[in-house]
């Protein structure tokens, strides 16, 4: 599904994000990026959904290598990866109904389309019954789920999460995972960047760990701190 | 979705972003307003010296005066010659006895000078009214050698003069016009680029959830055409209205009236209206393209 192939990334005041990464994720995977602040985790996930690219090495999604597309393309690989975010990025003056949709509209789904899946997508988080309640209105653990809806609402075959745990309690932080982790048991390729040790250990899912851009763990079924 | 209902939705995007920031948009068509009224004015100001030129050249005559000893062969043959030639509308013959005539009515009224005018020398003539008063030194240079012409008179200075004015006109209204365009291009761009930032959020999530530019770009581009055309059209209005107003009250004792064709007047509201919806498209597409890429 994913593949790195010594792949770095330097950016251009001299400093190295990623140093000759190999990573392979199969398709249906659920793999957490752990590691300290500027390890490199973002820079992964962002190289993924094209936010950024590499300095060397290929990328390859889906099955597509995405190292050398054109701008042009990159709307089109977009359509295939959610993206959820610590920090949620809805729009404010819009409804929790309207952010999901929005996703929708603008790559041009009609509207009868747009009905159906954003039911969909915002009845999968438990939302359904917030629709038309603006972000400001709901608590950050229903900010969150409607960012995860806005991510899934085009069938995405990979979504990326960066940190997205981060702002949320314990108790709502393990009721995200778990609707993540629902989505994965459906298909879709799930990584996601975290400092949360305590879902990481609990869900004993496969873990990679960075250090200065440096892949220093890969294990199947992982903790959050190596095991010796 | 339908090419209708995605009009629809760039209309609706085109209408909040204008509600967004409401007051933003009413200074972006000031400016297009003010810049198309300046645009207007040299325009009309362009059309009438025109038409003064049109109206000073048709009254451009130039005059040759016939030696005495030509004979009426040599007088024919001359005026078929030049009627033949290029830029000549009409040419007159003025015998010695109509000249005498014309004198004596340009005197009446001063009767003492009735006398002089019957015993003046004066010589016989021919008046060539032209139709394009450029083509003068090329028709006297033709004819000068002429045996039955005396002398060539014509308003040298004031024909080349009202060229020079021309060529002027032409030469800095194209320049102005580019600056101005550019001037209002530039304001627009920043009005929009105040609309882009406004909704930065959006369009960083339009871009991540795979919108392409085009769809992006196209509420913005579409705000730009509204700015000018709103713009546009005041200008037209204030235009049209301060225009007949003073067709209306243009002193007569002005020597050339105001121009008031209806054709130049409409194309010149077309200029406008076009002119506006360009620079407001390029205005927008600028500022929206540098953001974009700035982002992606």
């Amino acid at each position: 599904m994913i593949a790195f192939q010594g792949v770095s990334v330097v950016y251009p005041n001299g400093v190295t994000a990623l140093r000759d990464l190999d990573l392979k994720i199969e398709k249906g995977d659920f793999l957490f990026l752990v590691g300290p602040t500027g390890s490199g985790k973002s820079t992964i996930l962002k190289l993924i959904y094209r936010e950024e690219v590499c300095t060397s090495g290929r990328i390859i999604v889906a099955g597509k290598e995405i190292t050398g597309i054109s701008r042009r393309q990159i709307p089109y690989l977009r359509r295939g990866i959610g993206v959820v975010f610590q920090d949620f990025k809805l729009l404010p003056r819009r409804t929790a109904w309207d952010n999901v949709a929005f996703a929708l509209h603008v790559i041009g789904v009609g509207r009868t389309e747009v009905k159906r899946q954003a039911a969909k997508a915002l009845d999968s988080v438990g939302l359904l019954h917030k629709a038309d309640a603006l972000p400001t209105e709901l608590s950050a653990g229903e900010q969150q789920r409607v960012c995860i809806a806005r991510a899934i609402v085009n069938n995405p075959v990979i979504l990326v999460a960066d940190e997205p745990t981060g702002n949320l309690d314990p108790d709502t932080s393990w009721d995200i995972v778990q609707l993540l982790s629902r989505i994965n048991v459906k298909g879709t390729t799930v990584i996601m960047a975290t400092h949360d040790r305590s879902i990481v250990d609990r869900m004993r899912k496969r873990v990679i760990a960075l250090q200065n851009g440096r892949l220093v763990r890969d294990e199947d079924k992982g903790a959050y701190i190596g095991e010796l | 979705m339908s090419s209708r209902m995605r009009l629809g939705y760039f209309l609706s995007e085109t209408a909040s972003n204008l509600r967004y920031n409401g007051l933003m948009t009413l200074a972006s068509i000031g400016t297009v307003m003010v810049s198309m009224l300046v645009l207007g004015v040299f325009l009309l100001f362009n059309l009438n010296l025109k038409s003064t030129i049109n109206e000073v050249s048709s009254k451009t005559r130039v005059c040759l005066y016939l030696k005495a000893e030509a004979s009426g062969v040599e007088v024919d043959a001359l005026k078929r010659m030049v009627e033949g030639l290029d830029g000549v509308r009409k040419v007159d013959y003025v015998s010695v006895d109509k000249a005498r005539e014309r004198l004596k009515q340009d005197m009446s009224g001063q009767a003492d000078l009735g006398r002089i005018v019957d015993t003046a020398p004066l010589p016989a003539s021919m008046e060539i009214e032209m139709v394009d008063t450029s083509k003068v030194a090329s028709l006297t240079s033709v004819i000068k050698g002429q045996p039955a012409i005396d002398e060539i008179h014509y308003g040298e200075d004031i024909i080349t003069t009202l060229n020079l004015i021309r060529r002027i006109v032409q030469i800095g209204g194209l320049a102005a016009i580019i600056i101005l365009c550019l001037v209002t291009a530039f304001v627009i761009a920043n009005t929009i680029r105040l609309t882009v930032f406004a909704r930065r959020k959006e369009i960083r999530i339009m871009q991540l959830v795979g919108a392409t530019d085009w769809f992006i770009n196209w509420p913005f581009i579409m705000e730009g055409i509204f700015h000018g055309l709103a713009g546009s059209l005041l200008a037209i209005g204030i235009a049209a209205v301060g225009y007949t107003w003073l067709v209306k009250n243009w002193p007569l004792t002005f020597i050339f009236p105001l121009a008031y064709n209806e054709q130049a007047l409409l194309h010149i509201s077309i200029a406008l209206l076009v002119g506006g919806m360009l620079v407001g498209a390029f205005g927008s597409f600028s500022s929206v393209r540098k953001f974009l890429k700035a982002l992606a």
